[in-house]
């Protein structure tokens, strides 16, 4: 190699020029080489072209390796995006499943109310066995109720002999002294209805009120019974029913609407005088009596067309 | 058979998939073990994500290339070499921007070593120009003219791991492949 030195000009020899370039040579082998140079100005052009050309070559090699990487990190990230947006896509079904467990045990169904507006309405819960919750619809505008609750019991629609009548469970909500729980001032629901009460035919006390609803008056009797009178499929199921389940024959006709009371206890006749009735949309009732709230979705409406307004004895 | 090799350390891992596919898979996998430590020294020193994603390239590039050459001496973790190269590049690479703003104080705390004059030429104009040159080079002169300059593999190695008969045939090809980039490299120089 150090022979090769000795030629005229050693760049000639590709091998050498290349090994002086890429650093391989020893000092020793070297010296010579650059004693040549420091002559020879066309040998330190075709080093400078070599060198040019290796760092050229290592430039790209680099380069290329660098672009591999990033497509490799590049396509790791994206498996990795995918593997976790499958695992957030179920985590985000099961927390929604949740949630809308946790809505259903504790709020209500998952249908939308169909006539009501959004913010106000009534709760209703269709009474299957289980006790199966069903939102339906609103309160009317203006009667500063925002959510309510009524209990039905189509399962329970046994017939009493004759067509209209059946039974129903109501809500009932034990207002706290002063009467505000249910967002109203105390009196409001008596001066939506007026009414008066007699002993009936079998000495049970009715209140018959009449209710203005849409122009309409409305003749809505309320009447009270021991709950020992219930007939006996209905009786067996009390044990069941919510605390705040309130099991009523509903009786529709001509005439009006005749609600009756099935009660472990009965409310005392002072307070069974002064109750009163307000309409919430046109099937839905509240019921007012001494602290109670007794709230009534009736199926097909609490309204009849054909009732004829008596005219009662205001008290 | 080829059975998978079963790897008693990570380190070993990659350096055998370094050495034997010289692929970049085993990059990936250093890049990602040590992504969190590089970012978090060169945040605290004055730089940016993008000069961490940046150094900690050059520095998995450069682990490559040793063990490649076979210049690599395993004597501590990769991590430890990573992270070593990185504080140097980054220190080098601060000491520059500090010169080109005459900051002496600075230039007083940069390390010592310096690049050589071939590794300054590679961040050069002309060797961009090769560069771009070689990778407009058909196959297989641009895998033989990079396994010589850039990998420096003697003759004989490219002619195995290239299939050539021998070590002449490979001088012979390496002769014609540079004739050929110095053809698209005419007057650019």
């Amino acid at each position: 190699m150090t022979s090769r030195s000795d030629t005229a000009h050693w760049t000639e020899d590709p091998e050498i020029l290349s090994e002086y370039v890429l650093g391989r040579l020893s000092p020793a082998a070297r010296e010579p080489l650059n004693g040549h140079l420091s002559r020879c100005l066309q040998c330190r052009e075709a080093v400078r072209r070599e060198s040019v050309l290796a760092a050229g070559a290592k430039r790209a090699g680099r380069d290329m390796l660098k672009e591999r990487l990033s497509v490799h990190l590049r396509a790791r990230d994206a498996i990795w995006y995918q593997r976790n947006q499958f695992v957030s896509l179920a985590a985000a079904v099961l927390i929604v499943l949740l949630g809308l467990g946790i809505f259903r045990f504790y709020v209500g169904s998952l249908t939308w109310p169909s006539k009501f507006s959004s913010t106000k309405y009534v709760v209703t819960h269709s009474a299957t066995d289980t006790l199966r919750d069903e939102k339906v619809e609103g309160a009317g505008r203006g009667s500063g109720i925002d959510e309510r609750t009524a209990i039905s019991s189509p399962q329970a629609e046994v017939g009493l002999g004759h067509e209209g009548s059946f039974w129903l469970l109501g809500k009932v909500i034990v207002v706290e002294e002063g009467g505000s729980e249910i967002g109203r001032d105390e009196g409001e629901l008596a001066a939506q209805s007026s009414g008066f009460t007699h002993d009936d035919s079998a000495g049970a006390i009715e209140r018959v009120i009449a209710i203005q609803h849409e122009g309409a008056e409305q003749i809505i009797t309320l009447r009270q019974v021991s709950t020992a009178f219930l007939p006996r499929t209905l009786a067996v199921q009390l044990p069941k029913l919510p605390s705040d389940a309130l099991e009523t024959l509903v009786e529709k006709s001509s005439a009006g609407l005749n609600l009756t009371f099935y009660r472990n206890t009965l409310v005392q006749r002072s307070e069974f005088r002064k109750a009163a009735v307000e309409a919430v949309g046109r099937d839905s009732l509240i019921v007012e009596l001494g602290k109670e709230r007794i709230a009534y979705r009736i199926p097909g409406g609490w309204s009849s067309e054909t009732s004829a307004p008596p005219t009662p004895d205001r008290q | 058979m080829n059975a998978p090799l079963l790897f008693l350390n990570n380190d070993a891992k990659i350096l055998d998939l370094i050495r034997n596919r010289g692929d970049e898979e085993g990059l990936a996998i250093l890049f990602d073990e040590n992504r969190r430590a590089v970012t978090s020294f060169v945040l605290k020193n004055s730089g940016s994500r993008e000069d961490a994603e940046e150094l900690l390239q050059d520095a998995v590039v450069i682990l490559w290339e040793k063990v490649r050459r076979e210049e690599y001496e395993y004597r501590a973790k990769l991590s430890t070499f990573i992270l070593a190269t990185v504080k140097n590049l980054w220190f080098r690479r601060l000491a520059q921007r500090r010169r080109e703003h005459r900051d002496q104080e600075f230039v007083e705390a940069a390390p010592n070593d310096e690049p050589s004059p071939l590794e300054e030429l590679i961040e050069g104009e002309d060797a961009k120009i090769v560069g771009d040159a070689l990778r407009r080079l058909g196959e297989p002169c641009r895998t033989l003219l990079l396994l010589f300059y850039w990998e420096e593999l003697s003759l004989e190695q490219i002619g195995m791991k290239m299939g050539f008969a021998n070590a002449d045939t490979v001088k012979s090809k390496k002769y014609q492949c540079k004739k050929g980039l110095e053809g698209l490299l005419h007057n650019m120089l």
